[in-house]
């Protein structure tokens, strides 16, 4: 197996709660809770999971947008962790798509500016070769160097996600965070979008996280898939085995949930989920699906079950899996 | 199926229009449909299709910027709606027809427990006290799956999930026993697996109380869950129409094949690339002159160009507006002759 280019090792969150001068101290909210994740070259590995379950906050980590509680990200052989210059030109490498086409973008800068933006903070080219590289990366979203002049409010959201993949790209990076970056979309723009997605990572030999709750734009996009649920990992599997034989219980519940566009397996057997997610700031103790698990026993509510690998590159935290 | 007997709702050439300096907006353009008793209609299509204000007319809550053309017309048991005075609007709004919307947080009030919002419809339509609408309102919560209903009574919606706040909207919208329920994008903020729970949940009060339900979303998916028949919208218009399997089986309209091949398969290998229609919906102010969908359309022809085909039936209980097919349809004319 060659070098990941990135490697999650045992990553944690904690935010702590009720810190205010009153109230009991030492309460904790754990919203990733000791991942760990390599992705290698030319990878995209999908990030699957509910409201609550720290998908975007490991995405945040990774970027370098939140500091990690404890744990550590190497990238390239390098801690990411590191404080200074290092971290400044790892950084580069390391770019983020965000969910929301609309608050992402500065409506008083025009689309150039935005994709030069990077390279003027990194102080890279002189003005006219920036001038260059942005209707480079204009043309390579399905834009055109015309439309560097106007401002995002001209534009829909699937072409102002073109204008955030561009952006992105404007410093060469090895990775991209994407961020839900198809759930604000139209169903048309969606696929527009990840098609645009996966040339460019062919291109570019990319690799990329992409975080989203809707599994069929993840299983679209990945080649593996990490299950998360309250801020641990449920499963990791390859994409299609993942599909076609999931082991985790709550893997079988949320592909069963997803309503197929194909009226004729409407009354198919589905496992309905009951209840609610728990509360993050306060998880169930032992499993944290065996609150709403259908296979639950006494065991699963007092012993946490661990990410085990059960064959060739797949792994799945279940005292009973299937 | 169910039988359509006497249609509930009947929307005839609903036009709408919004004067503008830069030229006159159609969100709704003449676009007509009915709804049985105890049918299941949903209403697709992208952003900007109408999809939206159609359901708000019908509630008479559109902002009052929005016009009718004076040819529309929206009949509720006989009644045009569009004509009706505030007043007795009023009666049937969260009475006879009642809407539950996207967002539950949003659409409940954070002040009042939830008790009392869901009892509010009941005590002003009906006239009783709070004491006398509890006791529905606790029938109420339990139909919806609300555990322990009696100790949720007096919570606030900040103190619930939102798969519980949009079974709180749903209590709230059943609360007068409405012949009509417009449900606009109900689970679009929802996580998936409390998504299965509430179309679940509206599914078996569908079969329980025989409520006709007018669904309003854009996933495709839900409309193939929960639909008997399916209006498909763009720009403004309808462009396609048919029951459920049938329109997913054997879909008419190069937007509703678009749409249709562009949703990733969850089922089997993944594609390698995905279908996708190309370009983006058209400015409201700058539609094309002739097909809406021309500008996107790969079969656009001259014609399409030009004029704007009119919806036409096209086989038992379809309708679909675009040339291709009522050219394919005159030929089958001349060969039978």
């Amino acid at each position: 197996m060659p070098e990941p280019l990135i490697s999650i090792n045992e990553v944690k969150k904690y935010y702590p709660i009720g810190s205010g001068l009153f109230s009991k101290k030492g309460k904790w909210l754990k919203a990733v809770d000791g991942i760990s994740l390599d992705v290698h070259r030319g990878e995209t590995v999908g990030l699957v999971g509910e409201s609550g379950c720290g998908k975007s906050t490991l995405g945040r980590m990774v970027v370098g947008l939140l500091e990690p509680t404890a744990g550590e990200v190497i990238f390239e052989g390098n801690s990411l962790l590191s404080k200074g210059r290092n971290k400044r030109d790892l950084g580069k490498k390391i770019q983020m798509v965000f969910q929301d086409p609309y608050s992402s973008l500065n409506p008083r800068m025009n689309v150039a500016n935005i994709i030069a933006e990077p390279l003027v903070l990194h102080k890279m080219g002189t003005s006219s070769e920036r001038k260059k590289r942005v209707d480079e990366l204009l043309e390579k979203v399905g834009l055109t160097s015309a439309h560097g002049s106007r401002y995002p409010e001209e534009f829909s959201g699937g072409q102002r996600q073109r204008i955030g993949i561009a952006r992105a790209l404007a410093l060469n990076p090895s990775l991209i965070v994407c961020d839900e970056p198809v759930s604000a979309l139209d169903v048309s723009i969606q696929a527009q979008v990840l098609n645009l997605l996966k040339e460019i990572q062919e291109d570019m030999n990319l690799s990329y996280i992409f975080i989203a709750h809707g599994l069929q734009a993840v299983k679209h996009i990945s080649d593996r898939i990490v299950v998360m649920y309250l801020g641990k990992v449920m499963e990791i599997s390859e994409t299609d085995q993942l599909f076609e034989q999931p082991l985790h219980p709550y893997t079988e519940a949320l592909i069963s949930a997803v309503p197929e566009p194909d009226p004729t397996v409407r009354n198919r057997e589905r496992i309905l989920l009951s209840g609610d997610i728990p509360n993050p700031a306060n998880p169930p103790v032992g499993c944290r699906f065996s609150t709403r698990c259908p296979l639950a026993d006494e065991r699963c509510k007092r012993e946490e079950p661990q990410l085990e690998q059960v064959s060739e590159g797949r792994w799945v935290a279940c005292f009973y899996h299937g | 199926m169910r039988g359509h007997n006497e249609p509930v709702l009947e929307v005839k050439n609903l036009c709408s229009y919004i004067p503008t300096s830069r030229g006159v907006i159609r969100p709704v353009n003449n676009i007509s449909f009915s709804i049985g008793a105890g049918e299941i209609v949903a209403l697709v299509g992208e952003s900007g299709s109408g999809k939206s204000v159609t359901a708000l007319s019908v509630m008479g809550l559109n902002s009052p910027s929005i016009k009718y053309e004076k040819e529309s017309i929206i009949s509720f048991k006989g009644a045009n709606l569009l004509k009706m005075k505030k007043r007795q609007m009023k009666k049937i709004r969260g009475n006879e027809i009642s809407m539950i919307f996207q967002d539950p947080m949003s659409s409940l009030n954070p002040l009042h427990p939830i008790g009392k919002q869901i009892a509010e419809p009941i005590q002003l339509h009906q006239g009783v006290s709070y004491k006398k609408a509890k006791k529905i309102v606790l029938q109420l919560l339990e139909k919806v799956g609300i555990p322990d209903p009696e100790n949720r009574l007096n919570d606030y919606p900040h103190q619930l999930s939102g798969g519980m706040r949009q079974r709180i909207m749903i209590a709230m919208a059943l609360a007068c026993n409405p012949s009509l329920l417009i449900a606009d994008e109900p689970t679009t903020a929802l996580d998936v697996t409390i998504q299965a729970q509430i179309l679940n949940v509206m599914k078996e009060l569908q079969k329980d109380t025989d409520i006709s339900i007018l669904i309003i979303t854009h996933d495709l998916g839900v409309v193939a869950e929960m639909a008997d028949r399916v209006l498909v919208m763009y720009c403004g218009e309808i462009v396609e129409e048919g029951d459920v399997y049938s329109l997913f089986q054997n879909p008419q309209h190069p937007y509703t094949k678009g749409l249709l091949a562009s949703v990733p398969k969850l089922r089997g290998a993944s594609e390698k690339h995905l279908h996708t229609i190309p370009g983006t919906v058209p400015n409201p102010l700058e539609l094309p002159k002739g097909c809406n969908f021309s500008s996107r359309c790969s079969f656009a022809t001259d014609k399409c160009l030009s004029d704007a085909p009119d919806l036409i039936e096209t086989g038992k209980d379809r309708r679909a507006a675009c040339w291709q097919i009522v050219d394919s349809q005159k030929e089958e004319v001349t060969v039978h002759a």
